[in-house]
């Protein structure tokens, strides 16, 4: 992030020493100042290509911010990796994977493509109970459970949320 | 079937008792070690959930009754204060504001109290064990909002799951050491039964001579195959002596048969019979009529029909009846006869049939013995022997020379019907007299040792 750090503070002319390992701040003003926010970023993706999302993140590439997404789509059994510039919001791909059937047939693979339950919808699930700006979403499994894991920045820092995605509801974390 | 189940192994073992035998064992072993883990588990894991509930339990009521008195900023303060403060509890309570409490959510699927339900939390466990736990709580719906409490139990957890995973692994471990002591245990017994199943087989195929080994232990399965050896020693011994008794009958009844036959076949021819002829066939049919009296007899003292009458019996006063009686038959092979009393031997017993026997066994004496043999009859204080200096019994023929109709002389060309020694057995039997054999290089015994 070094890069785009430099161009977000030159932007706002604020010293790097002040913000020394603010990191969290530096972050939520290239968002905040980004033309496409995360939320209609991943409606475009979720438009354009046929699948599920299964990941979000937040990455920057030669000092400008960009959107990093993974859709997995059982139809060509591949996992895709769609990389969107945060400011002209141009899209390309990244990486292609093939997936086998076998894999897909896990419960993982299985609860994303059945459960009803998306990314969006997730994300959505878990600004209900903690306010803020999404940062990373991530499909996990864990002791059996498949569930989203959401990080989002609010004004006392990055807080994780848990959706669940066989009931859609998030599970509790402790603060 | 038998031979069906040797042809299929897997059919053979579904059969078996050992298949059986080993899953029953195993199972038993391992109901009674589930049941002792289980009540281990019980007692201490769950008395230990039961102060976990009793703990949630009793910091809920006293938050009802704090929602009750006080306003919902105190309230929300104190389920703030108690989230802070106490590392148990996980409390989470849903105000206007937002989620307060050390949990960020409120699931919605715990019940009211006092009913207890557990969810997933995803907590920093300080052991490691996973980020997800699960916790047992319960929920009040306050005037300021539904509240959960639940009680944190990342460590109780880690050790449940380390007690659950020692089960498992104490339960398997049980599993193949029941399995295999049931299996090597039933194997033991079972293989012990199977041989004896071999041998009835055996024998049922017509292999007489088979026996079930007997070990050394002398334990109920030796007691058996010493029962079934005994039958089966009994079975051979009736079935020999049917054998030799049947061509014992063939030789022996068809030869003065035979004889009689060709006679009367010669008169036919000739067109008639002198006296003579006639009292030569009446003398072949006498023999004929002597032979089957004489087995119809044993048979009868054999199977113990009829009774006997028992009277006190002097055996000096027998011996030397017999010496009377035998003596012309002795003389006329210049043998000398007499009569040795070393002891004067009174038994109870049948006069008749002592004297039968005694005399038998003087007249094998004299007809086996060479010309001017010398024959002795020895009375002592519980036993009489005839003595003789023949070429007597070989050793081999002992038990056989008993049986019916048996003859020593297999060609049966010395006169006799092979029923003298048979007799003189059941005589003995029924006077509970032991019969044995001396043998030396001189003289040939046979004694008669009676019980006092």
């Amino acid at each position: 992030m070094g890069l785009l750090k430099e161009a977000i503070l030159s932007l706002f002319m604020v010293s790097t020493a002040v913000l020394a390992g603010q990191d969290d701040v530096v972050l939520q003003l290239a968002i905040e100042n980004a033309k496409i926010k995360p939320e209609q970023a991943i409606m475009q993706i979720a438009d354009r290509y046929p699948g599920h999302l299964s990941e979000f993140g937040i990455d920057d590439e030669d000092g400008s911010m960009v959107y990093e997404f993974t859709i997995i789509d059982p139809e060509d059994s591949v996992e895709l990796e769609v990389i969107m510039d945060a400011e002209s919001g141009k899209i390309w791909l990244d990486d292609k994977d093939s997936v086998s059937s076998k894999a897909l047939k896990r419960k993982k693979y299985q609860l994303l493509m059945n459960s009803g339950m998306t990314l969006k919808k997730a994300i959505d699930e878990a600004k209900k109970i903690v306010p803020g700006q999404l940062l990373e979403a991530e499909l996990e499994q864990e002791k059996g459970i498949v569930f989203f894991e959401i990080e989002l920045l609010t004004d006392k820092g990055v807080r994780k949320v848990i959706v669940d995605l066989q009931s859609g509801k998030p599970i509790p974390v402790t603060r | 079937m038998f031979s069906v189940s040797r042809l299929n192994p897997l059919g053979r073992l579904q059969r078996s008792s050992l298949l059986r035998y080993t899953l029953l064992h195993t199972a038993i072993v391992l109901i009674l070690c589930g049941s002792a883990l289980w009540l281990v588990k019980d007692y201490s894991l769950g008395f230990y959930q039961k102060r976990q509930d009793q703990f949630v339990l009793e910091q809920l009521n006293s938050l009802a009754s704090l929602a009750k008195s006080q306003s919902e900023s105190e309230f929300s303060l104190a389920v703030r204060q108690l989230a802070e403060k106490s590392r148990q509890a996980l409390v989470v309570y849903k105000s206007a504001e937002g989620y307060q409490g050390n949990l960020n959510y409120l699931p919605e699927t715990v019940p009211l109290s006092p009913a207890m339900g557990s969810f997933w939390i995803l907590g920093d466990s300080v052991l490691g064990d996973g980020r997800f736990q699960r916790v047992r709580g319960s929920r009040i719906n306050s005037r300021w909002g539904p509240l959960v409490l639940a009680y944190n139990s990342s460590d109780f957890n880690l050790f449940a799951s380390r007690f659950t995973l020692a089960f498992y692994i104490a339960m398997v471990l049980v599993l193949l050491v029941g399995l295999l002591t049931g299996f090597l245990f039933s194997k033991k017994v079972l293989a012990r039964l199977r041989g004896i199943n071999q041998v009835t087989a055996t024998v049922s195929e017509g292999q007489l001579a088979a026996r079930v080994p007997v070990t050394e232990k002398g334990d109920e399965f030796d007691e058996l195959a010493g029962h079934i050896n005994q039958m089966l020693e009994q079975i051979e011994d009736s079935v020999e002596a049917i054998a030799t008794v049947t061509s014992s009958i063939a030789h022996d009844l068809r030869t003065p048969l035979s004889r009689l036959r060709i006679k009367l076949d010669g008169y036919h021819l000739n067109g008639g019979a002198g006296v003579e002829d006639i009292l030569e066939a009446q003398a072949e049919l006498d023999t004929i009529l002597h032979t089957f009296n004489a087995m119809l007899e044993l048979s009868k003292l054999e199977y113990r029909h009829g009774h006997l009458e028992f009277v006190p019996c002097d055996l000096t006063e027998i011996g030397a009846e017999v010496v009377e009686l035998a003596e012309p038959l002795a003389e006329a092979s210049e043998q000398s006869l007499m009569l040795e009393v070393q002891q004067n031997l009174v038994v109870q017993g049948n006069h008749q049939l002592l004297f039968r026997i005694l005399f038998n066994l003087v007249e094998n004496a004299i007809k086996y013995s060479h010309e001017g043999s010398e024959i002795k009859i020895r009375v002592d204080q519980n036993s009489v022997s005839v003595i003789d200096q023949g070429a007597g019994i070989p050793e081999s023929e002992y038990e056989k020379v008993f049986q019916r109709l048996y003859r020593l002389d297999q060609s049966r060309t010395t006169p006799g019907h092979g029923l003298g020694l048979s007799l003189v057995k059941v005589v003995a039997e029924r006077h509970n007299a032991s019969i044995s054999f001396g043998k030396d290089e001189q003289s040939f015994a046979v004694r008669l040792t009676f019980q006092k």
